[in-house]
């Protein structure tokens, strides 16, 4: 959480100190693609890199350093466990086939910080807040147990933007992000993982 | 998903209990078939009997000897073929809780004598199943009851296909290494 205070703080700091009104009122629509490594006790549930994931947000830009927002997300994790035998609360002992699956869709409210807005290369950090619909199915063999929740997230983010023009809020960006995922349920504590982003920004208006 | 993959074995057992302690073994004739919690009949076709000498087979190899009902066996073997077809969810321990009425105790030559213990509780049952238990009769007629000592229960797709039986008892009795005679 230390972490999330840090780039509100940062981030909020910045935005009184941004005195460039270039941008003003433009809103952007970005599309990105998004992979995921697992961490923590997810690991240990999906120890799988999900491949399966893309988001979207809608921004609107103060200026060409900041833009507020709503982000939504979604990623797909998957695994499948050889035949193992495992030991049940009541002691008995079970062998199956496990399957692992979980979904994540956080729709959160963003902001974004850019630096050295009148770069091709501009370095950004960003942090979204919000709630996340998590849908959790594990299979023993054919039988399935599964849950669908919604919990909290939030997901500090930090990349680069390379705008299609110079002083353009539309074009390409790269990032990396900590998505920061409380979850209880059986073995599992959270739902963190580490997400790589990429993709392309346009604008609506 | 393969049938293979989609099934599972789940087993379990009264830890108190030293299993080097029983030599010899009986078990029924024929599989009782449940059906939504009711003793439906006593089935009796090759392919019970396939499950039935396939348990033979791994008590045996566990160093166990076979003997008929009546020569006052130290175990004894059911086998129950579960079958629920509603909607909703019935567990093993319901299952279980009609167990006297599937295999009269009287089977065993112990008449009024009632079953207790049940180890594979936690599993809510929607299909068919596959279940066999083990029962203490060296001691029945000390304690006066028929102690359940361990249970198996297979669940999932391909269950009754004849090729599958041998395999799937043998997974029973793997994750079972401490049913081992003393003999």
């Amino acid at each position: 959480m230390k972490t999330i205070q840090l780039i509100t703080i940062s981030v909020l700091f910045l935005l009184l100190a941004g005195n460039t009104h270039a941008q003003q009122g433009t809103v952007t629509m970005k599309l990105n693609y998004a992979a995921a490594v697992p961490l923590g006790t997810f690991k240990d549930f999906v120890g799988n890199t999900s491949f399966r994931g893309a988001g979207g947000e809608v921004m609107y830009h103060f200026n060409n350093k900041f833009s507020l927002g709503g982000a939504a997300g979604y990623q797909d994790f998957y695994q499948r466990y050889d035949r193992a035998l495992y030991k049940l609360n009541d002691g008995s002992d079970i062998s199956a086939v496990v399957t692992n699956s979980l979904q994540t869709t956080p729709i959160m409210v963003k902001a974004q910080y850019n630096f050295l807005e009148n770069s091709a290369v501009q370095p950004y950090v960003a942090l979204g807040v919000g709630g996340n619909v998590v849908r959790y199915r594990q299979y023993l063999g054919e039988f399935a147990d599964s849950k669908t929740s919604f919990g909290f997230a939030a997901v500090p983010e930090a990349g680069l933007f390379v705008p299609f023009r110079k002083q353009s809020s539309a074009g390409f960006n790269i990032g990396a992000a900590y998505n920061i995922m409380p979850y209880n349920y059986g073995d599992l504590k959270n739902l963190n993982s580490l997400g790589i982003k990429a993709g392309v920004s346009f604008i609506l208006h | 998903m393969t049938e293979d993959e989609s099934r599972i074995y789940i087993t379990n057992h009264d830890s108190t209990v030293a299993f080097g302690s029983y030599n010899t073994f009986s078990i029924t004739d024929s599989v009782a078939v449940v059906n939504n919690g009711k003793l439906e009949d006593k089935s009796n076709t090759a392919l019970d009997q396939q499950f039935i000498a396939a348990i033979k087979s791994e008590m045996q190899g566990r160093g166990y000897t076979l003997v008929n009902k009546d020569q006052n066996p130290d175990l004894g073997i059911s086998l129950s073929e579960i079958n629920n077809t509603y909607t909703g969810v019935v567990t093993y321990p319901s299952y279980w809780d009609g167990y006297g009425g599937y295999w009269d105790p009287y089977y065993w030559g112990y008449g009024g004598y009632p079953y207790y213990g049940s180890y594979t509780g936690v599993y809510s049952v929607t299909d068919v199943a596959l279940s066999t238990d083990m029962f203490d009769l060296k001691n029945a007629s000390s304690t006066g009851k028929i102690k359940s000592v361990w249970s198996g229960v297979i669940r999932g797709s391909g269950i009754f296909n004849p090729s599958n039986v041998n395999s799937q008892v043998n997974a029973l009795f793997s994750q079972s290494q401490y049913i081992q005679s003393g003999n």
